[in-house]
Protein backbone atom coordinates (compact mmCIF):
# COMPACT_ATOMS: atom_id res chain seq x y z
CA UNK A 1 0.00 0.00 0.00
CA UNK A 2 1.33 3.42 -0.97
CA UNK A 3 0.87 6.12 1.39
CA UNK A 4 1.09 10.29 0.99
CA UNK A 5 2.49 10.81 3.83
CA UNK A 6 4.55 8.27 6.48
CA UNK A 7 6.09 9.75 9.76
CA UNK A 8 8.43 7.15 11.41
CA UNK A 9 9.23 7.09 14.94
CA UNK A 10 8.47 10.83 15.18
CA UNK A 11 11.09 12.45 17.68
CA UNK A 12 11.25 16.43 18.73
CA UNK A 13 13.43 17.60 22.05
CA UNK A 14 13.39 21.67 22.55
CA UNK A 15 16.20 22.33 23.69
CA UNK A 16 15.69 24.66 26.59
CA UNK A 17 19.11 26.77 28.13
CA UNK A 18 20.02 23.26 29.36
CA UNK A 19 16.71 21.63 29.77
CA UNK A 20 15.56 18.82 27.24
CA UNK A 21 12.00 19.44 26.76
CA UNK A 22 10.63 16.14 25.37
CA UNK A 23 7.82 17.40 23.24
CA UNK A 24 7.34 14.35 20.85
CA UNK A 25 9.05 11.02 21.62
CA UNK A 26 8.26 8.99 18.97
CA UNK A 27 5.11 9.16 16.94
CA UNK A 28 4.36 6.52 13.74
CA UNK A 29 1.53 7.71 11.25
CA UNK A 30 0.86 6.55 8.12
CA UNK A 31 -1.98 8.49 5.49
CA UNK A 32 -3.76 7.48 2.18
CA UNK A 33 -4.88 9.66 -0.14
CA UNK A 34 -8.30 11.39 0.82
CA UNK A 35 -8.31 9.78 4.15
CA UNK A 36 -8.59 12.21 7.48
CA UNK A 37 -6.87 11.33 10.81
CA UNK A 38 -7.80 13.12 13.61
CA UNK A 39 -5.51 13.78 16.46
CA UNK A 40 -6.39 14.29 19.80
CA UNK A 41 -4.80 15.86 23.25
CA UNK A 42 -4.65 18.27 25.96
CA UNK A 43 -2.44 21.57 25.21
CA UNK A 44 1.16 20.23 26.23
CA UNK A 45 0.99 16.88 24.89
CA UNK A 46 2.85 17.56 21.73
CA UNK A 47 0.00 18.97 18.87
CA UNK A 48 1.79 21.56 17.69
CA UNK A 49 5.06 20.35 17.54
CA UNK A 50 3.62 17.10 15.61
CA UNK A 51 2.44 19.16 12.74
CA UNK A 52 5.43 21.52 12.88
CA UNK A 53 7.58 18.24 12.37
CA UNK A 54 5.45 17.39 9.69
CA UNK A 55 5.96 20.52 7.73
CA UNK A 56 9.57 20.28 8.23
CA UNK A 57 9.46 23.49 10.03
CA UNK A 58 10.91 22.78 13.36
CA UNK A 59 14.87 24.77 13.25
CA UNK A 60 17.16 22.93 13.97
CA UNK A 61 18.75 25.23 16.25
CA UNK A 62 15.40 25.52 18.33
CA UNK A 63 14.91 21.74 18.63
CA UNK A 64 16.35 18.43 17.54
CA UNK A 65 14.34 16.30 15.19
CA UNK A 66 14.80 12.75 14.48
CA UNK A 67 13.36 10.05 12.88
CA UNK A 68 11.42 10.24 9.15
CA UNK A 69 8.80 11.67 7.48
CA UNK A 70 8.18 10.35 4.02
CA UNK A 71 6.54 11.91 0.95
CA UNK A 72 6.28 11.19 -2.26
CA UNK A 73 5.44 14.17 -4.10
CA UNK A 74 6.64 13.13 -7.31
CA UNK A 75 5.04 9.92 -7.25
CA UNK A 76 8.23 7.35 -7.93
CA UNK A 77 10.57 7.85 -4.88
CA UNK A 78 10.30 8.60 -1.22
CA UNK A 79 11.66 11.33 0.31
CA UNK A 80 12.63 11.98 3.95
CA UNK A 81 11.44 15.64 4.81
CA UNK A 82 13.50 16.04 7.61
CA UNK A 83 17.30 15.32 5.51
CA UNK A 84 16.32 17.94 2.81
CA UNK A 85 17.69 21.47 2.54
CA UNK A 86 15.38 24.42 3.51
CA UNK A 87 15.39 24.82 -0.44
CA UNK A 88 14.04 21.43 -1.36
CA UNK A 89 11.80 21.54 1.75
CA UNK A 90 10.28 24.83 -0.13
CA UNK A 91 9.30 22.94 -3.52
CA UNK A 92 7.54 20.62 -1.13
CA UNK A 93 5.11 22.68 1.10
CA UNK A 94 2.42 24.22 -0.05
CA UNK A 95 2.71 22.69 -3.17
CA UNK A 96 2.89 18.69 -1.57
CA UNK A 97 2.14 19.43 2.00
CA UNK A 98 0.47 22.30 3.57
CA UNK A 99 -0.34 24.03 6.84
CA UNK A 100 -4.04 25.61 8.12
CA UNK A 101 -2.70 27.20 11.76
CA UNK A 102 -5.03 28.06 14.98
CA UNK A 103 -5.05 31.50 15.05
CA UNK A 104 -5.60 33.26 11.45
CA UNK A 105 -4.80 36.86 12.97
CA UNK A 106 -1.36 36.12 13.00
CA UNK A 107 -1.06 33.69 10.15
CA UNK A 108 -1.73 36.89 7.73
CA UNK A 109 0.20 39.98 7.15
CA UNK A 110 -1.69 42.80 8.65
CA UNK A 111 -0.36 45.69 5.72
CA UNK A 112 -0.76 43.92 2.79
CA UNK A 113 -4.19 42.93 1.28
CA UNK A 114 -5.63 39.79 0.94
CA UNK A 115 -5.22 39.33 -3.17
CA UNK A 116 -1.44 40.00 -2.61
CA UNK A 117 -0.78 37.32 0.10
CA UNK A 118 -2.94 34.48 -1.99
CA UNK A 119 -1.32 35.69 -5.40
CA UNK A 120 2.40 35.68 -3.78
CA UNK A 121 1.74 32.16 -2.20
CA UNK A 122 0.63 30.97 -5.72
CA UNK A 123 3.23 32.35 -7.31
CA UNK A 124 5.53 30.16 -5.25
CA UNK A 125 4.82 27.59 -7.31
CA UNK A 126 3.07 28.77 -10.26
CA UNK A 127 3.16 30.94 -13.09
CA UNK A 128 1.91 34.24 -11.55
CA UNK A 129 -0.05 35.50 -14.60
CA UNK A 130 -3.02 32.33 -13.78
CA UNK A 131 -3.21 32.78 -9.98
CA UNK A 132 -6.73 34.94 -10.43
CA UNK A 133 -8.51 32.30 -11.51
CA UNK A 134 -7.52 29.18 -9.21
CA UNK A 135 -7.88 31.86 -6.38
CA UNK A 136 -10.95 33.33 -7.58
CA UNK A 137 -12.65 29.79 -7.75
CA UNK A 138 -11.57 28.64 -4.35
CA UNK A 139 -12.64 31.81 -2.54
CA UNK A 140 -16.18 30.83 -4.08
CA UNK A 141 -15.93 27.33 -3.10
CA UNK A 142 -15.31 28.53 0.39
CA UNK A 143 -17.83 31.14 0.39
CA UNK A 144 -16.23 34.40 0.39
CA UNK A 145 -16.19 37.00 -2.51
CA UNK A 146 -13.83 38.55 -4.95
CA UNK A 147 -14.06 41.69 -3.12
CA UNK A 148 -12.39 39.77 -0.07
CA UNK A 149 -9.14 39.82 -2.26
CA UNK A 150 -9.18 43.73 -1.83
CA UNK A 151 -9.11 43.59 2.26
CA UNK A 152 -7.16 43.89 4.55
CA UNK A 153 -6.86 41.38 7.05
CA UNK A 154 -8.50 43.50 9.98
CA UNK A 155 -11.15 44.38 7.84
CA UNK A 156 -12.53 40.35 8.01
CA UNK A 157 -14.11 38.63 10.96
CA UNK A 158 -12.00 35.81 12.36
CA UNK A 159 -14.13 32.84 10.68
CA UNK A 160 -14.27 34.52 7.21
CA UNK A 161 -9.75 35.24 7.71
CA UNK A 162 -9.68 31.28 8.40
CA UNK A 163 -11.52 30.83 5.33
CA UNK A 164 -8.97 33.05 3.24
CA UNK A 165 -6.01 30.79 5.23
CA UNK A 166 -7.57 27.65 3.58
CA UNK A 167 -7.54 29.06 0.34
CA UNK A 168 -3.91 30.39 1.13
CA UNK A 169 -3.22 26.92 1.99
CA UNK A 170 -4.95 25.53 -1.26
CA UNK A 171 -3.72 27.52 -3.84
CA UNK A 172 -1.40 25.14 -4.48
CA UNK A 173 -3.50 21.99 -4.74
CA UNK A 174 -1.83 20.02 -2.26
CA UNK A 175 -2.30 16.24 -1.31
CA UNK A 176 -2.02 16.52 2.07
CA UNK A 177 -3.32 18.75 4.43
CA UNK A 178 -2.75 19.38 7.82
CA UNK A 179 -4.87 21.93 9.71
CA UNK A 180 -3.45 22.56 13.27
CA UNK A 181 -6.77 23.56 15.26
CA UNK A 182 -8.29 25.27 12.65
CA UNK A 183 -11.72 26.37 15.03
CA UNK A 184 -10.49 26.48 18.04
CA UNK A 185 -10.31 30.05 18.23
CA UNK A 186 -13.82 30.73 16.64
CA UNK A 187 -17.34 30.88 17.37
CA UNK A 188 -19.26 27.31 17.45
CA UNK A 189 -22.00 28.79 14.50
CA UNK A 190 -18.28 30.02 12.65
CA UNK A 191 -16.85 26.82 13.45
CA UNK A 192 -19.25 24.76 11.59
CA UNK A 193 -19.56 26.98 8.39
CA UNK A 194 -15.09 26.65 8.11
CA UNK A 195 -15.69 22.79 8.70
CA UNK A 196 -18.17 22.73 6.40
CA UNK A 197 -15.91 24.63 4.15
CA UNK A 198 -13.05 22.47 5.10
CA UNK A 199 -15.06 19.21 4.40
CA UNK A 200 -16.36 19.87 1.15
CA UNK A 201 -13.06 20.65 -0.39
CA UNK A 202 -11.33 17.84 0.87
CA UNK A 203 -13.48 15.09 -0.74
CA UNK A 204 -13.58 17.03 -4.19
CA UNK A 205 -9.80 17.36 -4.14
CA UNK A 206 -9.16 14.22 -2.52
CA UNK A 207 -7.27 15.72 -0.18
CA UNK A 208 -5.67 13.63 2.76
CA UNK A 209 -5.57 15.44 6.11
CA UNK A 210 -4.59 15.67 9.64
CA UNK A 211 -6.65 17.20 11.57
CA UNK A 212 -5.77 18.04 15.52
CA UNK A 213 -7.90 19.39 17.85
CA UNK A 214 -8.47 19.26 21.65
CA UNK A 215 -12.23 18.32 21.15
CA UNK A 216 -13.02 14.71 20.62
CA UNK A 217 -16.44 15.12 19.61
CA UNK A 218 -15.63 17.74 16.98
CA UNK A 219 -13.11 15.24 15.14
CA UNK A 220 -15.71 12.00 15.16
CA UNK A 221 -17.97 13.22 13.38
CA UNK A 222 -15.23 13.42 10.25
CA UNK A 223 -12.08 11.61 10.99
CA UNK A 224 -11.51 7.95 9.21
CA UNK A 225 -9.14 7.14 12.33
CA UNK A 226 -8.49 8.96 15.29
CA UNK A 227 -4.60 9.05 17.31
CA UNK A 228 -4.81 10.36 20.92
CA UNK A 229 -1.66 11.85 21.87
CA UNK A 230 -0.56 12.51 25.52
CA UNK A 231 2.85 13.78 26.61
CA UNK A 232 4.64 13.21 22.97
CA UNK A 233 3.02 9.48 22.81
CA UNK A 234 0.34 8.01 20.80
CA UNK A 235 -2.00 6.34 23.85
CA UNK A 236 -4.68 4.68 22.01
CA UNK A 237 -5.01 4.66 17.47
CA UNK A 238 -8.24 3.27 16.34
CA UNK A 239 -11.08 4.22 13.63
CA UNK A 240 -13.05 6.99 14.76
CA UNK A 241 -16.63 4.35 14.62
CA UNK A 242 -14.26 1.78 17.22
CA UNK A 243 -12.74 4.10 19.70
CA UNK A 244 -15.82 5.88 20.85
CA UNK A 245 -17.67 2.69 21.28
CA UNK A 246 -14.78 0.95 23.31
CA UNK A 247 -12.10 3.35 24.17
CA UNK A 248 -9.24 0.83 25.92
CA UNK A 249 -6.92 4.17 27.14
CA UNK A 250 -8.15 5.30 30.53
CA UNK A 251 -6.86 8.88 29.30
CA UNK A 252 -9.59 8.38 25.91
CA UNK A 253 -12.29 7.63 28.02
CA UNK A 254 -11.64 10.18 30.85
CA UNK A 255 -11.68 12.99 27.56
CA UNK A 256 -14.88 11.74 26.89
CA UNK A 257 -16.19 12.16 30.25
CA UNK A 258 -14.65 15.75 30.37
CA UNK A 259 -16.95 16.68 27.67
CA UNK A 260 -20.63 18.31 28.13
CA UNK A 261 -23.02 15.96 26.10
CA UNK A 262 -26.14 18.36 24.59
CA UNK A 263 -28.66 15.07 24.40
CA UNK A 264 -28.15 14.90 28.68
CA UNK A 265 -27.89 18.28 29.39
CA UNK A 266 -27.45 17.48 32.77
CA UNK A 267 -25.55 15.30 33.10
CA UNK A 268 -22.15 15.40 35.39
CA UNK A 269 -18.91 15.96 33.64
CA UNK A 270 -16.01 14.60 35.33
CA UNK A 271 -12.63 16.39 34.99
CA UNK A 272 -9.07 14.55 34.51
CA UNK A 273 -7.69 15.05 38.14
CA UNK A 274 -4.43 17.11 37.55
CA UNK A 275 -2.49 18.14 34.47
CA UNK A 276 -0.49 17.23 31.76
CA UNK A 277 3.66 16.26 33.09
CA UNK A 278 6.12 18.59 32.72
CA UNK A 279 7.78 17.24 29.29
CA UNK A 280 11.39 18.01 30.80
CA UNK A 281 10.80 14.96 32.97
CA UNK A 282 8.95 12.34 31.55
CA UNK A 283 9.83 9.03 32.00
CA UNK A 284 9.64 6.10 29.93
CA UNK A 285 7.09 4.11 32.14
CA UNK A 286 3.23 5.12 31.06
CA UNK A 287 2.62 8.80 31.64
CA UNK A 288 -0.32 9.12 31.76
CA UNK A 289 0.01 6.90 35.37
CA UNK A 290 -0.56 9.77 38.31
CA UNK A 291 -3.81 10.72 36.77
CA UNK A 292 -5.21 7.07 35.99
CA UNK A 293 -8.02 5.48 37.93
CA UNK A 294 -6.44 1.94 37.30
CA UNK A 295 -2.80 2.98 37.79
CA UNK A 296 -0.65 -0.04 38.96
CA UNK A 297 2.90 0.03 39.91
CA UNK A 298 3.74 -2.31 36.57
CA UNK A 299 2.11 0.68 35.00
CA UNK A 300 5.80 3.00 35.18
CA UNK A 301 8.14 0.58 35.46
CA UNK A 302 9.41 0.20 32.08
CA UNK A 303 8.05 1.39 28.53
CA UNK A 304 4.53 0.23 27.44
CA UNK A 305 4.39 -0.86 23.61
CA UNK A 306 1.45 0.26 21.06
CA UNK A 307 -0.24 -3.27 21.06
CA UNK A 308 -2.88 -3.69 18.47
CA UNK A 309 -6.21 -5.21 20.35
CA UNK A 310 -8.24 -5.91 17.57
CA UNK A 311 -8.29 -4.89 14.01
CA UNK A 312 -6.99 -1.32 13.55
CA UNK A 313 -6.94 -0.56 17.69
CA UNK A 314 -3.45 0.35 19.04
CA UNK A 315 -4.01 1.03 22.50
CA UNK A 316 -0.56 2.00 24.97
CA UNK A 317 -1.94 0.84 28.22
CA UNK A 318 -1.26 -2.53 30.14
CA UNK B 1 -44.41 38.31 45.91
CA UNK B 2 -42.35 39.06 48.63
CA UNK B 3 -39.83 36.53 48.87
CA UNK B 4 -39.07 36.85 45.30
CA UNK B 5 -38.54 40.49 45.98
CA UNK B 6 -36.07 40.00 48.86
CA UNK B 7 -33.97 37.79 47.02
CA UNK B 8 -34.00 39.98 43.91
CA UNK B 9 -30.62 41.37 43.58
CA UNK B 10 -31.30 44.10 40.59
CA UNK B 11 -33.80 44.48 37.41
CA UNK B 12 -32.80 45.93 34.25
CA UNK B 13 -35.21 47.29 31.67
CA UNK B 14 -34.89 48.37 28.04
CA UNK B 15 -31.40 48.74 28.30
CA UNK B 16 -29.98 50.03 25.43
CA UNK B 17 -26.06 50.73 24.66
CA UNK B 18 -25.13 52.69 21.22
CA UNK B 19 -21.01 53.22 20.41
CA UNK B 20 -20.56 55.86 18.89
CA UNK B 21 -16.95 55.92 16.40
CA UNK B 22 -15.86 58.24 15.34
CA UNK B 23 -14.08 58.52 11.86
CA UNK B 24 -11.04 59.74 10.80
CA UNK B 25 -10.39 63.57 11.94
CA UNK B 26 -13.63 63.37 13.13
CA UNK B 27 -15.26 63.15 9.36
CA UNK B 28 -17.35 60.68 9.99
CA UNK B 29 -19.81 58.55 12.46
CA UNK B 30 -20.48 55.43 12.76
CA UNK B 31 -22.67 53.70 15.66
CA UNK B 32 -23.47 50.33 16.87
CA UNK B 33 -26.35 49.70 18.33
CA UNK B 34 -24.64 46.96 20.81
CA UNK B 35 -27.58 46.40 23.20
CA UNK B 36 -31.52 46.90 22.11
CA UNK B 37 -33.38 46.73 25.07
CA UNK B 38 -32.90 44.07 27.05
CA UNK B 39 -35.09 43.03 30.34
CA UNK B 40 -33.22 41.30 32.69
CA UNK B 41 -33.55 40.43 36.77
CA UNK B 42 -31.51 38.31 38.78
CA UNK B 43 -32.01 36.71 42.20
CA UNK B 44 -30.08 35.04 45.02
CA UNK B 45 -28.89 31.75 43.61
CA UNK B 46 -29.49 32.45 40.20
CA UNK B 47 -27.32 30.59 37.53
CA UNK B 48 -27.87 32.35 34.60
CA UNK B 49 -26.64 30.91 31.37
CA UNK B 50 -26.56 34.04 28.19
CA UNK B 51 -25.43 32.26 24.98
CA UNK B 52 -25.30 34.36 21.55
CA UNK B 53 -22.71 34.48 18.18
CA UNK B 54 -19.66 37.11 18.68
CA UNK B 55 -21.38 40.69 18.52
CA UNK B 56 -24.65 39.52 19.93
CA UNK B 57 -24.08 41.73 22.88
CA UNK B 58 -23.14 39.41 25.64
CA UNK B 59 -20.06 41.18 26.59
CA UNK B 60 -21.49 44.23 26.34
CA UNK B 61 -23.89 43.21 28.68
CA UNK B 62 -21.74 41.71 31.53
CA UNK B 63 -19.89 45.07 31.71
CA UNK B 64 -22.79 46.93 31.70
CA UNK B 65 -23.99 44.82 34.70
CA UNK B 66 -20.62 45.28 36.45
CA UNK B 67 -20.48 48.89 36.03
CA UNK B 68 -17.53 49.04 33.48
CA UNK B 69 -19.93 50.49 30.97
CA UNK B 70 -22.88 53.03 31.17
CA UNK B 71 -25.81 52.19 29.20
CA UNK B 72 -27.28 54.92 26.75
CA UNK B 73 -30.77 54.63 27.81
CA UNK B 74 -32.86 52.03 30.08
CA UNK B 75 -32.50 51.48 33.36
CA UNK B 76 -30.85 49.21 35.54
CA UNK B 77 -31.47 49.08 39.12
CA UNK B 78 -29.90 47.13 42.47
CA UNK B 79 -31.42 46.06 45.22
CA UNK B 80 -28.64 45.22 47.44
CA UNK B 81 -26.38 47.54 50.06
CA UNK B 82 -23.80 48.96 49.13
CA UNK B 83 -20.50 47.09 50.72
CA UNK B 84 -17.42 48.56 50.82
CA UNK B 85 -16.49 50.71 47.71
CA UNK B 86 -16.56 47.92 45.28
CA UNK B 87 -19.51 47.20 43.09
CA UNK B 88 -21.60 44.35 43.75
CA UNK B 89 -21.56 42.58 40.26
CA UNK B 90 -17.72 41.07 40.26
CA UNK B 91 -16.67 39.90 36.68
CA UNK B 92 -14.18 36.86 35.54
CA UNK B 93 -12.75 37.30 32.27
CA UNK B 94 -12.17 35.11 29.53
CA UNK B 95 -8.74 34.80 28.96
CA UNK B 96 -6.79 34.55 32.71
CA UNK B 97 -3.53 35.00 31.04
CA UNK B 98 -3.77 38.23 30.44
CA UNK B 99 -6.92 39.19 33.34
CA UNK B 100 -3.54 38.78 35.73
CA UNK B 101 -0.97 41.42 36.08
CA UNK B 102 2.36 39.35 35.43
CA UNK B 103 4.96 41.01 37.39
CA UNK B 104 2.76 40.60 40.89
CA UNK B 105 2.83 37.67 43.14
CA UNK B 106 -0.40 35.95 42.91
CA UNK B 107 -0.53 36.52 47.10
CA UNK B 108 -0.10 40.36 46.18
CA UNK B 109 -3.13 40.57 43.64
CA UNK B 110 -5.31 38.56 46.20
CA UNK B 111 -4.51 41.06 48.99
CA UNK B 112 -5.40 43.74 47.18
CA UNK B 113 -8.35 42.89 46.06
CA UNK B 114 -9.41 42.06 49.85
CA UNK B 115 -8.21 45.09 51.43
CA UNK B 116 -10.38 47.06 48.54
CA UNK B 117 -13.35 44.54 49.33
CA UNK B 118 -12.57 44.91 52.97
CA UNK B 119 -11.80 48.43 53.56
CA UNK B 120 -8.32 48.49 54.86
CA UNK B 121 -4.94 48.75 54.06
CA UNK B 122 -3.51 45.92 52.38
CA UNK B 123 -0.68 45.33 54.99
CA UNK B 124 -3.47 44.60 57.59
CA UNK B 125 -4.72 41.72 55.35
CA UNK B 126 -3.81 38.35 56.90
CA UNK B 127 -1.87 35.62 55.29
CA UNK B 128 -4.91 32.84 56.65
CA UNK B 129 -7.38 35.11 54.28
CA UNK B 130 -5.50 34.82 51.55
CA UNK B 131 -4.96 31.26 52.22
CA UNK B 132 -8.86 31.10 52.71
CA UNK B 133 -9.46 32.85 50.10
CA UNK B 134 -7.74 30.26 47.59
CA UNK B 135 -9.30 27.39 49.54
CA UNK B 136 -12.70 28.27 47.93
CA UNK B 137 -11.47 28.01 44.63
CA UNK B 138 -9.54 24.84 45.12
CA UNK B 139 -6.29 25.87 45.29
CA UNK B 140 -5.17 24.82 49.20
CA UNK B 141 -1.91 23.82 48.55
CA UNK B 142 -0.55 26.48 46.38
CA UNK B 143 2.44 29.33 47.59
CA UNK B 144 0.92 32.43 47.27
CA UNK B 145 4.71 33.69 46.72
CA UNK B 146 3.93 32.44 43.15
CA UNK B 147 3.90 34.19 39.91
CA UNK B 148 0.91 33.73 37.30
CA UNK B 149 3.35 32.82 34.43
CA UNK B 150 3.83 29.74 37.14
CA UNK B 151 0.76 28.23 37.41
CA UNK B 152 -1.59 26.30 34.86
CA UNK B 153 -4.58 28.20 32.50
CA UNK B 154 -7.00 26.06 34.80
CA UNK B 155 -5.50 27.33 38.15
CA UNK B 156 -4.90 31.03 36.93
CA UNK B 157 -8.58 31.21 35.93
CA UNK B 158 -9.05 29.89 39.56
CA UNK B 159 -7.03 32.57 41.05
CA UNK B 160 -9.24 35.01 39.12
CA UNK B 161 -12.28 34.12 39.86
CA UNK B 162 -10.56 34.08 44.07
CA UNK B 163 -9.90 37.51 42.91
CA UNK B 164 -13.57 37.97 41.94
CA UNK B 165 -14.87 36.73 45.04
CA UNK B 166 -12.50 38.38 47.84
CA UNK B 167 -15.13 41.83 46.83
CA UNK B 168 -17.82 39.79 48.30
CA UNK B 169 -20.23 40.39 44.95
CA UNK B 170 -23.67 39.78 44.87
CA UNK B 171 -23.42 38.79 41.44
CA UNK B 172 -20.25 37.12 39.78
CA UNK B 173 -20.26 37.74 36.31
CA UNK B 174 -18.26 34.95 33.77
CA UNK B 175 -17.47 36.69 30.59
CA UNK B 176 -16.33 32.95 28.56
CA UNK B 177 -14.75 31.73 31.33
CA UNK B 178 -13.56 28.21 29.79
CA UNK B 179 -13.12 29.22 26.09
CA UNK B 180 -9.36 29.73 26.55
CA UNK B 181 -8.95 26.55 28.47
CA UNK B 182 -8.57 22.82 27.50
CA UNK B 183 -11.32 20.70 27.65
CA UNK B 184 -10.17 18.84 30.70
CA UNK B 185 -9.71 21.89 32.62
CA UNK B 186 -12.49 22.98 31.38
CA UNK B 187 -14.80 20.58 33.32
CA UNK B 188 -12.94 21.61 36.18
CA UNK B 189 -13.82 25.36 36.23
CA UNK B 190 -17.02 24.55 35.06
CA UNK B 191 -17.77 22.42 38.34
CA UNK B 192 -15.95 24.51 40.38
CA UNK B 193 -18.66 27.49 39.68
CA UNK B 194 -21.50 25.34 40.48
CA UNK B 195 -20.22 24.34 43.36
CA UNK B 196 -19.97 28.31 44.15
CA UNK B 197 -22.69 28.57 42.93
CA UNK B 198 -24.59 26.07 45.51
CA UNK B 199 -22.53 26.45 48.43
CA UNK B 200 -22.93 30.35 48.77
CA UNK B 201 -26.20 30.89 47.50
CA UNK B 202 -24.08 33.52 45.21
CA UNK B 203 -25.59 34.47 41.82
CA UNK B 204 -23.28 33.55 38.68
CA UNK B 205 -23.88 35.22 35.12
CA UNK B 206 -22.48 32.60 32.61
CA UNK B 207 -21.61 33.87 29.37
CA UNK B 208 -20.71 31.62 26.65
CA UNK B 209 -20.82 31.34 22.50
CA UNK B 210 -21.31 27.55 22.79
CA UNK B 211 -24.62 26.34 24.22
CA UNK B 212 -23.50 22.64 25.05
CA UNK B 213 -21.42 24.70 28.51
CA UNK B 214 -24.36 26.57 29.34
CA UNK B 215 -26.46 23.65 29.32
CA UNK B 216 -24.54 21.62 31.62
CA UNK B 217 -24.01 24.59 34.08
CA UNK B 218 -26.88 26.96 34.32
CA UNK B 219 -30.71 26.02 35.03
CA UNK B 220 -31.97 29.16 32.63
CA UNK B 221 -30.65 31.10 29.56
CA UNK B 222 -31.14 34.40 27.74
CA UNK B 223 -30.60 33.46 24.24
CA UNK B 224 -29.27 36.79 22.72
CA UNK B 225 -29.10 37.98 19.24
CA UNK B 226 -27.88 41.44 17.63
CA UNK B 227 -28.38 43.02 20.90
CA UNK B 228 -31.69 41.85 21.89
CA UNK B 229 -33.08 38.51 23.73
CA UNK B 230 -34.88 36.39 21.24
CA UNK B 231 -35.38 33.42 23.63
CA UNK B 232 -35.58 32.78 27.41
CA UNK B 233 -36.08 30.00 29.48
CA UNK B 234 -35.51 26.53 31.07
CA UNK B 235 -32.24 25.45 29.73
CA UNK B 236 -32.81 22.16 29.36
CA UNK B 237 -35.95 22.60 27.68
CA UNK B 238 -34.78 25.34 25.05
CA UNK B 239 -31.72 22.58 23.90
CA UNK B 240 -34.81 19.80 23.93
CA UNK B 241 -37.09 22.33 22.11
CA UNK B 242 -35.77 25.75 20.88
CA UNK B 243 -38.51 27.91 19.48
CA UNK B 244 -36.17 30.08 17.91
CA UNK B 245 -34.70 29.43 14.51
CA UNK B 246 -31.24 31.37 15.98
CA UNK B 247 -31.82 29.35 18.50
CA UNK B 248 -31.50 26.09 16.65
CA UNK B 249 -28.93 27.30 14.44
CA UNK B 250 -26.64 27.38 17.51
CA UNK B 251 -27.60 23.99 19.02
CA UNK B 252 -27.15 22.66 15.58
CA UNK B 253 -23.13 24.29 15.39
CA UNK B 254 -22.29 22.50 18.49
CA UNK B 255 -20.05 19.30 17.39
CA UNK B 256 -21.87 15.86 17.53
CA UNK B 257 -20.04 12.79 18.32
CA UNK B 258 -22.08 10.44 15.74
CA UNK B 259 -20.81 7.30 17.66
CA UNK B 260 -22.10 8.41 21.09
Amino acid sequence: MSFLLTAKNLKATYIRENLRVKALRGVNLNLHKGECVGVVGESGCGKSTFALSLMGLIDSSEAEVSGRVDVNPAGDKKLNLLELTEKEKNKIRGRYISLIMQDPYNTLNPVMRIGRQLREAYALHNRKKDASETISRLLEEVGLGSDTLKAFPHQLSGGMLQRVCLVCALVNNPAVLIADEPTSNLDVTIQRKVINNLLRIKEKYELAMVFITHNINLVAGFADRIFILYAGKVVEEAPASEIFKDPKHPYTAALMRALPDLSEPKRKIVPIPGSVPDPVDVTEGCSFYPRCRFAREECFRNEILLKEVAGGHYVRCL
Amino acid sequence: MSLGNKDLLFEGRGIRKKYVREGFLGSRQSTTDALRGIDIKMRRGDLLGVVGESGSGKSTLAKIICGLEDLSSGELTWNVKPSGKSHPAQMVFQNPFNSLNPKLKVGYTLREALAYGGFKRMASVRKEEVVALLDKVGMNKVNPDAYPHQFSGGQRQRIAIARALALNPAVLVCDEPVSALDISIQAQILNLLKEINKKNRLAIMFIAHDIEAVGMISKDVIVMKEGSIVERGDVVKIIKSPEEEYTKKLIEAVPVNPYL
